[in-house]
């Protein structure tokens, strides 16, 4: 009963994130972007940042430092290799059948002949990583981003992207199967890595915009929103394949005197 | 007689007007433009990252060749650039290139073999090209950089790049706004001198 109640406060919470997102207008290109709770978000980045720079920096250095290149790619193989099932529904629900099957078929080879996903056998075979998850396959059907948010020590987020992660939390098959199997403590650890290796991957972002912004926060509000942009986008090379990414619509229509010629 | 000068004035005008206007540029053009500043790029990432000086010489110099600067200076600025002093763009377009070369030339790491590969180019509209580009590396997946490209008569000329799909004109138009907010071009102008000086 009480997981029934559960369902339906999150569905409503759901409904309502989305909502917001379609209310509000989509804005990534430099503009003023759509941050109503600047405030309480710029409070909240200061403590991510405090809690980066004296613990998660740190662990994350640490691991980059003593754990071997080769062993540190086994890893983010098979953490990848465990979101294929999330990636396989959410290109599916987007209409990409072909991605889709691409995700079904790189696990179905990570997972045997790449042991458990250690290693990128599908790669060599031409089956090319697919990484989707709900808050994409939301912008995929026309949902804004809605509102900017940053969330405590997760980072930059949006109202449709939050709503995008508790959809990946109730859809994930591999992240269900170990609740099942009363393996949370399997699910917390795959977590607990991927955390770290993201913080790895997005080390130089991270240092650069501290050394050499004058305003961090809206140095990573804005390549957030304008990669979510791309990701959603799906990366082809021209607008018609891609969908439309910052470089393409920023206006750049400036009146100069002939002096600045 | 003043109805005489004012044609040879509304003359001159659109002759200025003609020589100042934007030119469509090529897409073969384009793509060959890009490959050599692609080289030009590889050329200063084989300069070892201690070696900073020579780095930011030649940074300095491609960038001063290759981008339009003051396109970028106006639209990063945008409407704080209204009722600016002649001196106060100068100066600010001085702290914003040194910004720059400061920030890239030490932040865009050393050659190692990377492989830069242009894939294709389009015109996407009477006066913008996208120049498309990958980096590829055996130990990273590809990097996607677009380069946009202008020609105003004074050559084509790179007016954005998004590396991943983020702008670094949209990204610094972010960065800036804060100072603009609270006090203006002067404000952005002195902040800017001072991380150049801490850098």
């Amino acid at each position: 009963m009480l997981f029934k109640n559960l369902k339906y406060i999150i569905l409503l919470f759901l409904f309502s994130i989305i909502i917001t997102g379609c209310a509000s207008s989509p804005d990534t290109t430099g503009k003023q972007e759509n941050d109503p709770f600047e405030s309480v978000n710029r409070e909240i980045f200061a403590f991510n940042d405090a809690a980066d720079r004296y613990v998660i920096g740190p662990i994350a250095h640490t691991y980059r430092d003593t754990v071997p290149d080769p062993v540190r790619n086994s890893i983010r193989n098979f953490l990848l290799n465990l979101k294929q099932p999330l990636s396989a529904i959410n290109a599916t629900l987007q209409g990409d059948f072909e991605r889709g099957a691409t995700a079904v078929g790189r696990f179905a080879i990570n997972s045997t002949f790449g042991i458990l996903g250690l290693f990128d056998v599908a790669d060599y075979v031409g089956l090319e990583p697919v990484d989707e998850d709900v808050g994409q396959t939301f912008g995929a059907w026309g949902i804004g981003p809605g509102p900017y948010l940053v969330l405590p020590l997760l980072g930059p987020s949006s109202t449709r992207d939050l709503a995008g992660k508790i959809g990946d939390w109730l859809i994930d098959p591999v992240g269900l199967y170990l609740i099942r199997e009363d393996s949370q403590d399997i699910l917390i650890a795959t977590k607990t890595a991927k955390a770290i290796d993201t913080r790895v991957e997005l080390d130089g972002v991270i240092e650069g915009s501290r050394k050499n912004s004058l305003d961090p926060y809206a140095i990573i509000r804005t390549m957030y929103l304008q990669r979510r942009e791309k990701q959603i986008s799906n990366e082809g090379l021209f607008k018609e394949e891609a969908g439309e990414t910052s470089i393409y619509d920023i206006e750049i229509d400036v009146e100069l005197d002939d002096s600045d010629l | 007689m003043i109805k005489f000068i004012k044609n040879i004035i509304l003359i001159l005008n659109i002759l200025i007007l003609s020589f100042t206007s934007v030119y469509a540029v090529d897409e073969n053009e384009a793509k060959s433009f890009i490959a050599k500043v692609g080289q030009e790029a590889i050329n200063i990432l084989k300069i070892p990252i201690e070696d900073i000086e020579q780095r930011e010489v030649l940074f300095k110099k491609m960038f001063d060749n290759s981008f339009d600067k003051n396109l970028i200076h106006s639209a990063v600025l945008g409407k704080a650039r209204k009722g600016a002093s002649k001196e106060e763009l100068i100066r600010f377009g001085n702290a914003f290139d040194e910004h720059i070369v400061k920030v890239y030339a030490s932040q865009l790491g050393v050659y190692s073999n990377q492989l830069f590969i242009i894939d294709d180019a389009k015109n996407i509209s009477k006066k913008d090209t996208i120049v498309s580009s990958h980096i590829e590396h055996e130990s990273a997946p590809p990097l996607r950089i677009d380069w946009r490209l202008r020609n105003r008569g004074l050559g084509i000329k790179i007016i954005d790049i998004a590396i991943e799909g983020v702008s670094l004109l949209a990204t610094k138009r972010a960065d800036f706004g804060a100072s603009i907010k609270n006090g203006g071009l002067h404000a952005l102008i002195i902040d800017l001198e001072n991380k150049n000086a801490q850098n």
